[in-house]
């Protein structure tokens, strides 16, 4: 006989009866995830609290157990392994361990475009070009014992060359005394001695006067080569930092710098001072000292004798929250021991930052008046006055890296083949983009 | 089963499964939490100011009072120990504090740039082996294989610690 199968439609009395089963079941699932009762809850703590204690010693015993003594050194591996896995944690660039030594690789790149009235080259109104390739390396040999180098790829007309622009060892003896032995940026000029050449570190496309290197029109020594004391005393009223150094000081022309040999036996002496106070945050002030014997230049009939030279700097650097200030001035005097002629030269800066989020908008004012014949300056042109300024802004659209661009307008001297001087305006938009890995 | 007997079956089972939940979100309550600045229990250090506290996290002291060198270790980047730092103690943002320690390593002012320990229990480990290092975690994650330092006087727990997480709202 065919069995007939009818589909009965569920009545009120189904529905409450479900819902309820369900309820219920629901309910005994989460009894079984959430305990019962509190002597139940705090059983299950101490028994994970149990485990994770036992866990622990379990490493312990295995690490220990791979160490013949218990130090940081020792510990490194695990700290770079913890670093690794964790790729966002710091900025180190490449970091290279082996034994007790620990290696900082760095690469900053910089490239750009200008465009300017007059025009930035001799062909066209404007240019793109490569900057600057800086290869930075340090390591720390001991926990006293630092080495550090930047190397330099840089345009020289239409070529690259390389430049070893820092290459030095330093020593910590106490947070009061330390030396350093090798090629260093002078304190002469605090944008150099905080900027080097990173250019991906400071706000604007341009250096200032002040910062411009010896190849590049720069009226300061920028580098030297020596032995550098210095350290820092901690006081209730902030903190003094003091810098002594007895380098080969300059060449007989301002491009050489004499980081290879010395053209005579006088050497260049620096000193410098800085004081942050403890009351303003982010603020420090300095000074700058500096004597040289400039040495005769044999190939220039007006440089048959030395030049006795004397500089002093003086800087503030102020960073509240996300306000920026710098400002530098510098003095630098020749006596001409040739014609008898004493020459002074002045130059400053003042620089302006606002960081809003990512962008930081900057103005700058730059100056430099020189007093013109300086035998020294004049054959590189150095000896003419520039007035700038800047209005800038600065985008950080990635953390390790930046576009910036900025309009710089003001008015220069410049040395006809007459020998005439005029004072001519001048505009030029600079872009940039730099970075560092 | 009559009609109410079953209603009120249903009403109390939902009433069981939405108590349930609701004890539990009363037990995770947001608290305040302290952190700590941990040090090696042999480093004579017992506490710092916030002065002291500042310059030491920014290397800007680089030893001790025993004049062994600081071995500064630092948390994650995201983490709340460094996000509570950087507000309190630091002063600036995460991107400012890179570009900070970037700007520290390429002026030769630092030997490398402080590591980064991820897990608490590395960090406290890390502590307890190095002799001359310190760090910060949150005083109830914190071991007695570690000194905590007072901080202008006050440990965690005590009325004025400055280092202190607010629940968020």
């Amino acid at each position: 006989m065919r069995r007939m199968w009818t589909l009965n439609l569920p009545t009120w009395n189904h529905v409450y009866w479900v819902t309820a089963l369900v309820c219920a079941l629901g309910a005994i699932a989460s009894a079984q995830v959430t305990p019962t009762s509190n002597a139940t809850f705090e059983e299950r703590i101490a028994q994970l609290e149990s485990a994770n204690r036992a866990l622990l010693r379990r490493v312990s015993e295995l690490e220990s157990h791979d160490r013949s003594k218990d130090n940081l050194d020792d510990l490194v591996g695990d700290i770079i392994d913890d670093l690794l896995e964790d790729r966002t944690a710091s900025a180190s660039g490449v970091v290279s361990r082996y034994s007790s030594v620990a290696i900082t690789f760095q690469y900053y790149g910089s490239v750009g475009f200008q465009v300017g009235d007059p025009p930035p080259t001799n062909g066209g109104d404007s240019l793109f070009r490569f900057e600057s390739i800086d290869l930075f390396v340090t390591a720390k040999l001991s926990p006293r014992l630092q080495i550090l180098s930047e190397t330099i790829l840089e345009g020289d007309g239409n070529e690259v060359i390389l430049d070893q622009e820092r290459i030095f060892g330093v020593y910590q003896f106490a947070p009061e005394f330390y030396v350093k032995l090798g090629i260093e940026h002078s304190p002469i000029s605090h944008w150099n001695r905080i900027y080097h050449h990173g250019t991906w570190l400071y706000v604007s496309v341009e250096r200032p006067t002040i910062g411009s290197f010896e190849d590049g029109g720069g009226i300061l020594p920028s580098h030297f080569a020596g032995l550098e004391i210095g350290g820092k005393f901690d006081l209730s009223v902030g903190e003094i930092r003091y810098t002594a150094i007895v380098s080969n000081g300059r060449g007989p022309v301002p491009t050489n710098r004499q980081v290879i040999s010395d053209d005579n036996n006088a050497k260049a002496l620096d000193l410098a001072l800085e004081f942050a106070p403890s009351s303003a945050e982010n603020l420090s002030i300095g000074a700058a000292f500096r004597y040289d014997l400039l040495p005769p230049d044999g190939s220039d009939p007006a440089r048959t004798k030395s030049i006795l030279e004397w500089i002093a700097s003086g800087f503030v650097d102020w960073r509240p929250g996300d306000f920026q200030l710098i400002a530098e001035v510098v003095v630098v005097d020749h006596d001409d021991r040739l014609s008898g002629q004493q020459f002074r030269h002045i130059s400053g800066y003042l620089q302006v930052a606002y960081s809003i989020g990512e962008l930081t908008p900057y103005v700058r004012f730059d100056f430099k008046r020189m007093e013109q014949g300086d035998p020294y300056f004049l054959p590189q042109n150095s000896d003419l006055d520039r007035w700038e300024q800047i209005i800038g802004v600065r985008w950080d659209f990635e953390d390790n890296a930046a576009l910036k661009f900025e309009i710089a307008f003001g008015d220069e001297e410049l040395r006809h083949n007459s020998g005439r001087i005029s004072t001519d305006g001048f505009v030029v938009f600079r872009f940039n983009f730099s970075w560092y890995f | 089963m009559s009609m109410q007997n079953e209603k009120l079956v249903i009403i109390l089972s939902l009433c069981f499964i939405f108590c349930v939940p609701l004890s539990h979100a009363q037990v995770k309550k947001p608290k305040r939490r302290a952190l700590a600045v941990i040090v090696n229990v042999t480093n004579p250090i017992k506490g710092l100011t916030s002065t002291q506290l500042r310059k030491t996290m920014t290397l800007s002291v680089q030893f001790w009072k025993n004049k062994k060198r600081i071995v500064l270790l630092q948390r994650p980047r995201k983490s709340p120990e460094t996000r509570l730092l950087l507000k309190r103690v630091y002063k600036m943002s995460d991107r400012k504090l890179k570009k900070f320690w970037v700007s520290q390593l390429f002026n030769g002012r630092i030997p490398g740039i402080p590591s980064t320990i991820r897990s608490t229990t590395r960090t406290i480990h890390a502590v307890k082996k190095s002799a001359n290092a310190v760090s910060v975690v949150f005083a109830d994650e914190a071991t007695s294989d570690v000194r905590i330092l007072r901080i202008d006087g006050k440990l965690p727990g005590e009325k004025g610690y400055p280092l202190i997480l607010e629940p968020s709202k």
